[in-house]
Order: C-alpha cells, then structure tokens, then sequence
C-alpha cells in the first residue's frame, strides 16, 4: 500500500482533539454547544468507568473499552484506509490496556485517550510510510512494457499459489505465527494478545516457519515442475 | 487461522485484566527520585571531603548563580521528564527547565569572560576539560538509569520528549556535582566541554532508552 505524505502529516500535526473532529465539523453552532456538553458528560462517564476498572471492575472496563469504540472507529477512518482501520483501533485498544495505570482519575479521560489514539495512528502511518519508500509507482513506459510482456503477471500467477501451498503446509502454530507477525505485520507483542500465544513461543513459531518455507520455496525452484517457470 | 476481531479482543482484555496500581503525581515521585539521588550525592560529596572548597566558593554571588541554574536546571528537566511520560501532559514541560538553564550557560559565560580578562589569551587554554567531559558523562549516564526505570514505569506512548528532559535533567546534576571536584571557574573550553558533555548524555539517554520505552509501551 502506498500512503500519501500528507496524510502522515495531517495526523502528526493534528492536535489531539481534531483526531476525532470530523463528527463536529459539519453542524451550527448550537448543535455543537449541545455536542460539546454531551461530550463533557460522556468524558466524566467514562473518567468514572476508567477509576472503577482501576480498582478492578472488569465490568465496567468492559464498557468502557466497547464505548470508546465508535469513537476509535471514527478517528481511524479520517486518516487510514478502510482495510486498515480495525487493525488501528485494536492497537489502540491494546495500549490503553497496557498504560491503563497511567490515567489520573482528575483529569480528562477523553485528552488521555485521544493522545494514544493520535500516537498510535501516526506510528502506524509512519510504519506504512516506511514500507511505502521501497515501493514506486510504475512509470507509463515501464507499465507498458510489463503489459506487454505480462512479466509481472507470470512471477505474481507463478509465486503466490506457491507460497500459498507453503504456508498452507506448515503446522498450524507455525502458521498463526506468520499470519499474525509476517503478513498482518503485528508486534510480537500484540500478536500475542491477540492469539494467546507466549510471545517467546510466537518468536520459535516465526523462526522455523520461515526456515521452512525457505526450505520449501528453495526446493520447489530446483523442480520448476511443481509450479511452473520461476527463474 | 485465529485472529480476534474487536469485540472478541475486549472479552479478552476484560478477561485477563486486574486492578492496577495508580502511579502517583508526577510531583510526587519526581520528590523521590531527587531525594534518593541528594542523599547518595551528599553522601559522596562528603565522603570525598569536597564540602569546604565549595561553601568557600559560594561566596561568590556568580558562582552562587551559577549553582542554582545548574541544580534548577536538574531539578526541573527531571520533573518534566516524569510529566511528559504520561500520555495526557502537555509537550510545553520541556521548556520548564529554561528559564534555569539559560541562568546556568549565562553565569557560565559571566565567568569565562572575567577569565578572560584576568588572564588574557591563557583564559582561553586553562582548565581542565577532558575531566569535565568524562565526569558529567560517567556520572550522567548512570544516573540516567536510575532515572529510566522509574519513567519506564508509565510506559511513555511518546519517549523521545520524556528521555530528553530525563537526558538534560541528569546532565545538570552531574555537572552541579562536578562542581565540588572542580575547584576553578570554568574557562570558555570547560564551557564548551560541558554544553557537548551535556549534549552527549542526552544523546545517548534517547538512543538506548528509546527502543526500551516503546516496548513497554505496545
């Protein structure tokens, strides 16, 4: 995927409360007072359901996370793609679960959120503007060409149903392991949140995956008759 | 393949999460972090017997100002260090400690200069710089892992400001120690010495505590 320079930059210089400030941009003036107070209160509810699950009310941490995701979903949609949106509010949620003991029970609630989500949703722009430098757009005579000679096509038709089988071959810890640290691009931290699996046992899974799927890849090139015409 | 989607990753952090141990006000635990690093300070300064020199030198109002920026300088940069971990506290703590460093390099420079009158172009050479370096850096750099732990706590979503402040913050107070074992006003190169002594620490704090914080962090 290649990410626009000015979406990074709009999320890195948008102050934390315009992270969200799409549902306030388009009503008058009254409708806004009335949005900002209904704000307010819904501030003080969840400042209220952060100290209880401080103490140790899972309940009410429960509502608390299941209210704050509309508001998540909202903020990641004004500065990602649609496919990329989820994963962003799960990041979210997994840091606010982790610095939970840092929220000061006077303060904002709605401020403290609105930091990580900002934070988190710019690390994930830069992480995606990172992968994007190694990627280019094809110039005009270059995608000509490959229209031509469909070489694109024959290594992308060629590999991926290879890889596809190699992946599909390995045992199944080896491959949540690659689905979650690899392909989802997850740290091996969330990816063990995710799967519940230890992230020193994710990091073995990783290991021998890739050793066997470059076993595997490396001796299905020596027997072109496997998948075709890879060179 | 299981992947949780959102509402199975909520049942799950529910599941697994506890009651947690509120941090206290950064006020309070930048009080401890300072008193625990004064007594292992005084406790140093006294064994070595470096008190006498120092009251002797504080006699000198420039001196005395120069002390007092030196020591804010610390003082402040380690309070906004514990303020900007947390994630809802404004970036504008970095500047708190200003105002006392601007005190600290003036001072500094007041000396230099009356140096450099008193002695002409040996004002320029005298000194003793490469102690300077390598005390505020040996000092500071062990200091600012007494300090990384405690920050290291809250798990700053955005380290790099915390670990400047904390960088600054440790640089300061070695350089107010430095002070007891440096019986000279300093010259225009122990001056330069410290800024790039100090700018070293900081330097360094951010490049290995960085990668540490963002781990306790995700």
């Amino acid at each position: 995927m290649i990410v626009e320079a000015s979406s990074f930059e709009a999320a890195r210089s948008c102050p934390r409360e315009c992270w969200i400030r799409e549902s306030t941009t388009s009503v008058n003036a009254p409708e806004r007072d009335l949005e900002f107070t209904t704000l307010d209160r819904l501030d003080r509810h969840w400042a209220e359901l952060m100290t209880a699950a401080q103490n140790g009310d899972m309940e009410a941490y429960r509502q608390l996370l299941t209210g704050i995701v509309p508001l998540l979903r909202a903020g990641a949609r004004r500065h990602h793609a649609a496919h990329e949106c989820e994963d962003v509010v799960q990041e979210i949620l997994l840091s606010v679960h982790r610095v939970r003991h840092t929220y000061d029970p006077s303060r904002s609630f709605r401020r403290w959120l609105l930091t990580i989500a900002r934070r988190r949703s710019v690390d994930r722009l830069r992480i995606r503007g990172r992968i994007g430098k190694h990627e280019d757009w094809l110039s005009p005579e270059l995608a000509a060409h490959t229209r031509d000679t469909d070489v694109l096509e024959s290594y992308d038709a060629d590999l991926a149903p290879v890889l596809a089988r190699a992946i599909d071959a390995l045992p199944a810890s080896q491959r949540q392991a690659i689905d979650l640290v690899k392909l989802r691009e997850l740290s091996l931290a969330e990816a063990s949140a995710h799967s519940g699996v230890s992230v020193t046992s994710l990091k073995v899974s990783v290991h021998r995956a890739m050793k066997n799927l470059k076993q595997h890849l490396a001796g299905t090139r020596d027997d072109p008759a496997q998948h075709g015409t890879i060179d | 393949m299981t992947r949780l989607n959102t509402e199975q990753l909520i049942e799950k952090l529910t599941s697994e999460g506890s009651s947690v141990q509120r941090l206290a006000p950064p006020i309070v635990r930048t009080t401890i972090w300072l008193t625990g690093f004064g007594i292992v300070a005084a406790l140093a300064v006294w064994v070595l017997g470096a008190v006498p020199g120092m009251l002797g030198r504080l006699q000198d109002p420039r001196f005395a100002l120069e002390m007092l920026g030196t020591v804010l300088t610390g003082v402040f940069a380690v309070g906004a260090a514990f303020c900007l971990s947390l994630p809802d506290r404004s970036r504008l703590w970095l500047l708190t400690p200003l105002p006392a460093l601007l005190l600290w390099l003036s001072m500094s420079g007041y000396g230099c200069y009356r140096d450099l009158l008193a002695h002409g172009a040996a004002g320029w050479t005298q000194g003793a710089s490469a102690m300077c370096f390598a005390f505020i850096v040996e000092v500071g750099l062990p200091t600012a892992v007494a300090l990384y732990f405690p920050l290291r706590r809250a798990a700053p979503i955005n380290p790099i400001p915390a670990l400047a402040s904390a960088g600054l913050g440790v640089a300061a107070l070695s350089a107010a120690l430095l002070q007891f074992f440096h019986p000279v006003d300093v010259t225009v190169l122990d001056l330069v010495t410290h800024v790039f002594a100090v700018l070293t620490v900081v330097m360094v704090t951010i490049a290995i505590g960085r990668s540490g914080m963002a781990r306790a962090a995700r």
